[in-house]
């Protein structure tokens, strides 16, 4: 007698599935297995080793805490070091082509900066 | 001859026999495991990367496995889950990805591997078992290649025998279909 939901009666139901062969399609790199082998006891090795305790690297006390506080401040001066004068303040024009002289006037004279 | 699980975990509760025992186990479950990570994500590279993962998760919780299930229904179901959240993590990267660098689906992983042999009707039957939902497809798999029987199905996926058998001939009837449906 017939079993009910045997694990065969899906063949009546799939004829042409039932025709396909059920060997496996897929391959593997030349031998991969032989050093999968090597490769997975290699890891179990790794694994086993001693890890280091976190005492063993030292940190300063709350340094994550305000981790996030000095990654935003050296954001925002990065952010300032990188604006262009076009965007930024500005100078008058040949403001830098006279700067020598006139620094240069006040170390050596002592006098007042000549207008110009 | 090969060892016996109940050989393997009593070598592996010994410190000094405990590598031995990992090499044991990973000569007698590599190529299964190895095999059925394969049929699910396809991709040769991807298997790999996955069956390193799963044996070193073996290796880590091992001193804690209790007997109260077997050992290869254990390590099965370390591999399911490792195969089920790569494809799920898989898909959420295709679908956020703007561009083509997102990666390949399977269907272009099987398309473009060198490493499959088979003939044109296998490799329809292989594009039909795709359009399958994951966990479906891994019923399918375990029943349908793997020979698995419905009980260790049931053991490693931790799904009713009956619902296992409903969603085998679900399965079976989706791809039947679509074979015969196709050129």
């Amino acid at each position: 007698m017939k079993t009910k939901n045997s694990d065969q009666d899906w063949l009546k139901d799939a004829p042409t599935l039932a025709k396909i062969s059920k060997e496996n399609p897929f391959t593997v790199p030349y031998a991969y297995f032989e050093s999968l082998n090597d490769d997975l006891k290699t890891l179990a090795t790794l694994q086993s080793l001693p890890l280091k305790n976190e005492e063993d690297y030292p940190f300063p006390l709350h340094y994550f805490k305000h981790l996030p506080e000095r990654i935003n401040d050296r954001s925002a001066i990065e952010a300032t070091r990188n604006l262009s004068p076009e965007t930024g303040f500005q100078v008058p024009d040949i403001y830098f082509d006279s700067l020598p002289e006139r620094i240069k006037c006040r170390i050596e004279r002592g006098k007042e900066i000549p207008s110009d | 001859m090969q060892v016996e699980d109940f050989e393997i975990l009593e070598k592996f509760s010994r410190e000094s026999t405990r590598q031995e025992a990992f090499n044991l186990l990973i000569n007698k479950y590599q190529q299964k495991i190895y095999w059925h990570i394969r049929r699910l994500v396809i991709d040769h590279d991807d298997t790999d990367d996955l069956v390193q993962d799963v044996f070193i998760k073996v290796w880590k919780n091992l001193p804690n496995f209790r007997k109260d299930s077997q050992l290869f229904t254990w390590i099965y179901r370390i591999a399911t889950n490792e195969s089920i959240t790569f494809l799920n993590k898989k898909k959420l990267k295709n679908n956020i990805s703007l561009n083509d660098s997102g990666g390949r689906t399977l269907a272009e992983s099987l398309a473009d591997s060198p490493y499959f042999d088979g003939d044109k009707a296998q490799m329809k039957l292989q594009k039909a078992l795709l359009t399958l939902p994951d966990k479906q497809r891994l019923v399918f798999n375990m029943k349908y290649f793997e020979d698995l029987k419905y009980e260790e199905i049931s053991e490693i996926l931790g799904t009713s025998v009956g619902a296992l058998k409903a969603s085998f001939h679900i399965a079976v009837k989706k791809i039947e279909q679509i074979l015969s449906h196709s050129d």
